[in-house]
């Protein structure tokens, strides 16, 4: 038995569950009678996480703009040449992911197996691999998608006005940074990223649709190892962040 | 998936969906005209200015004061193109009974339903002048704006030149030329011909009391004369014959390439759920053949996607790539069909497929309007329908040489390709 809250509300005919699984991690269970069942792995980790230390260690770490949204594509990648989208194929499940500014998210939704595919989802966000090889090859893919965004009036909108708005905040830097930016993430750094921010402590799981709060939690005690306690530290750099904005005009 | 439904006019069908998974309701309203060169501007411009006044909410704001009382209820306009039909209308979307406290919203919002619809504001017996100029401005707005979703717009551009001859080419918007000439007096002949003419679909998904919703709108028909005409589905061109190139320079950062085929079958044929498998097979999913190698193998692009029009027989491959990665990746895209003509699909990739195209299906029963959609466009002209239960049923009995024989009629009809200027790459 898991140590649950639920929260409801009568006239509505809606509630939620939530535990703090014992590897640390939050989950979150709606029940819902829908046909399709849905799970979202997230942890808080973005664009703008691009400079950080833990507790322990003596310096910052500065690291390529969009390398958050980088490391999101090569998560995908599982041990022995498989990734997650051919895993999730013997399921059934619809699998996606997305980066913002402050987060990066893993989700799926399907209408059968859904436990089988909530291993597989727990099981390759908690395993990464992926070596200097197949970054490289990323390399080509993030690049045209940046370049798809770059002939896309609504994204080029507000890439300019976050620029224009902030001179500092992080918030300026575009989640998939730049061709140049991106080409000089390596492995070491994806890993680096990988253990500072990919802590269960730092993690939120929610799932929804026809799903059972223990149940749940046995697909996390089988998946799921003790996240080590550790203290991230964050440098926005952002101190002397004008009050005014950065630029009144951008074309 | 249709709970009830109801003949209420000569070519109006009333249908009902019953359903208590969702806090709403929803109630469309839809015209089903045959594409037409001369009409689709009239049509995509109709509901957009109905919307605008009722006789008894003459102004927009008077309609969004009553909306609003009734707990934020939404109408909006629709105008979608499928093949060879044109179907456009109101669609509303609204809080159910049992949450409003005694206020019957259901009741309220067809009411205003059936005001926008047959009650519209005249002015000396045609539409306001100003609603009709304001409108057709928005119009053409939006066909300005079609150049600005490059993806969309390099499809639609492939669309237009490879149906250069026949229907399906139509725009849906009409042009920007037909556009400015519309006349008040000429929308409103129009609005009085959809309602004499065309055959209409009605949709309710939700919860009501489907004798009161089928008095109501039988009650506005009453007074009105029709001599519907039918649909007929159109000729479908079978194959190519020979490759069209068409290359549109702009001024954009990433190619885009657009190869349209033939399919080889028509909507008769009752192999809509093969089509669409295929199309999961070769370029529909993460796990496909396009993905895997186009994408995952050479690095050539976000994405490479394929597109299965059943109505006018035809399939579309996207993909945004490097210029110069023209011909290297059209090969591809082509080889990858060969690859599946000769039957080289694995079981994995047979079952994955068939997952990924059912676990689709299914999830149309969690959207009112995904099982509106549905029902409505798959039964349009002479079509049957399935429900999505039934279409996975005949996916599971489908074999890789089920794919291979559907693979084997495509053949490559146009290649489009959207540039940049040649100094940019």
């Amino acid at each position: 038995m898991v140590d649950f809250t639920v929260k409801e509300n009568k006239m509505l005919g809606e509630k939620y569950y939530m535990f703090k699984h014992k590897t640390g991690l939050d989950v979150y269970v709606f029940p819902k009678k829908m046909t399709t069942s849905y799970a979202l792995f997230a942890t808080r980790y973005g664009a703008v996480d691009n400079r950080f230390k833990l507790s322990d260690d003596k310096d910052f770490t500065s690291v390529p703009d969009g390398i958050a949204h980088f490391l999101e594509h090569k998560m995908f990648e599982c041990e022995g040449g498989v990734d997650a989208f051919e895993l999730y194929a013997k399921t059934g499940a619809n699998a996606n992911a997305y980066t913002s500014n402050t987060m990066t998210a893993y989700l799926f939704s399907c209408t059968e197996k859904f436990y089988e595919s909530l291993e597989i989802l727990l099981n390759f966000v908690t395993h990464p691999y992926f070596t200097e090889e197949t970054v490289r090859k990323e390399q080509g893919i993030i690049g045209q998608e940046i370049r798809m965004y770059d002939d896309h009036p609504g994204a080029r909108l507000e890439k300019g006005l976050l620029n224009a708005l902030y001179k500092k905040n992080k918030m300026r830097i575009d989640v998939a940074g730049t061709v140049e930016s991106i080409a000089e993430i390596t492995a070491d750094v994806l890993y680096k990223c990988y253990n500072t921010f990919y802590n269960l402590n730092n993690m939120v799981l929610v799932v929804c649709g026809d799903v059972d709060v223990e149940e749940t939690n046995e697909i996390c005690d089988k998946v799921l190892k003790v996240a080590p306690k550790q203290t991230v530290i964050r440098d926005y750099e952002d101190d002397d962040e004008p009050t005014e904005v950065s630029k009144k005009k951008r074309v | 998936m249709i709970t009830k439904f109801a003949d209420i006019a000569d070519g109006v069908k009333l249908n009902y969906i019953e359903t208590d998974k969702f806090k709403t309701n929803y109630i469309s309203f839809n015209f089903m005209a045959p594409l037409d060169k001369e009409r689709s501007c009239l049509n995509a411009l109709l509901c957009p200015v109905i919307m605008r006044g009722t006789e008894k909410y003459p102004t927009q704001s008077s309609i969004n004061k009553r909306l609003q009382y009734l707990y934020s209820g939404e109408i909006a306009a629709r105008n979608d193109k499928a093949g060879e039909y044109q179907v456009f209308g109101l669609k509303a979307n609204m809080l159910d009974n049992r949450y409003t406290r005694g206020t019957d919203v259901t009741d309220g919002m067809t009411d205003i339903l059936c005001e926008l619809i047959f009650r519209p504001h005249l002015e000396n017996g045609i539409f306001a002048q100003s609603y009709v100029e304001g409108e057709k401005i928005n119009l053409i707005d939006a066909i300005d704006a079609e150049i600005n979703n490059k993806t969309k717009y390099s499809m639609l551009r492939l669309n237009e030149e490879m149906f250069r001859s026949e229907v399906f080419g139509i725009s849906k918007y009409g042009t920007k030329e037909q556009v400015e000439k519309i006349t008040s007096a000429e929308l409103y002949g129009a609005y009085r011909y959809a309602l004499e003419r065309y055959k209409i679909e009605i949709y309710f998904v939700g919860q009501c009391d489907f004798e009161k919703v089928k008095e109501k709108f039988a009650s506005y028909f009453k007074d009105i004369k029709r001599d519907v005409i039918p649909l007929q589905d159109a000729n479908v061109v079978l194959s190519s014959s020979g490759v069209k190139e068409v290359v549109d320079i702009e001024a954009v950062n990433q190619g885009k390439l657009c190869l349209g085929f033939r399919t080889g079958c028509t909507p008769k044929e009752d192999n809509y759920y093969l089509l669409q498998l295929f199309s999961e097979v070769y370029g529909g999913s993460p796990t496909s053949k396009l993905f895997m190698n186009v994408r995952e193998k050479m690095s050539l692009c976000y994405y490479c996607r394929s597109v299965i029009s059943q109505r006018s027989g035809s399939m579309t491959v996207a993909s945004g790539i490097e210029v110069k990665n023209k011909k290297i990746a059209e090969d591809e895209i082509i080889a990858q069909l060969d690859a599946i003509k000769r039957c080289e699909i694995t079981d994995e990739e047979l079952e994955s497929a068939k997952k990924s195209l059912k676990n689709g299906y299914m999830q149309i029963y969690d959207s009112a309007e995904s099982m509106e959609t549905w029902s409505m466009f798959r039964s349009i002209g002479e079509s049957k329908c399935l429900s999505p239960v039934e279409e996975c049923k005949k996916v599971d009995s489908a074999t890789a040489s089920d794919i291979a024989n559907i693979a084997s009629k495509m053949t490559l009809d146009t290649v489009y390709f959207l540039k940049g200027e040649e100094k940019n790459g």
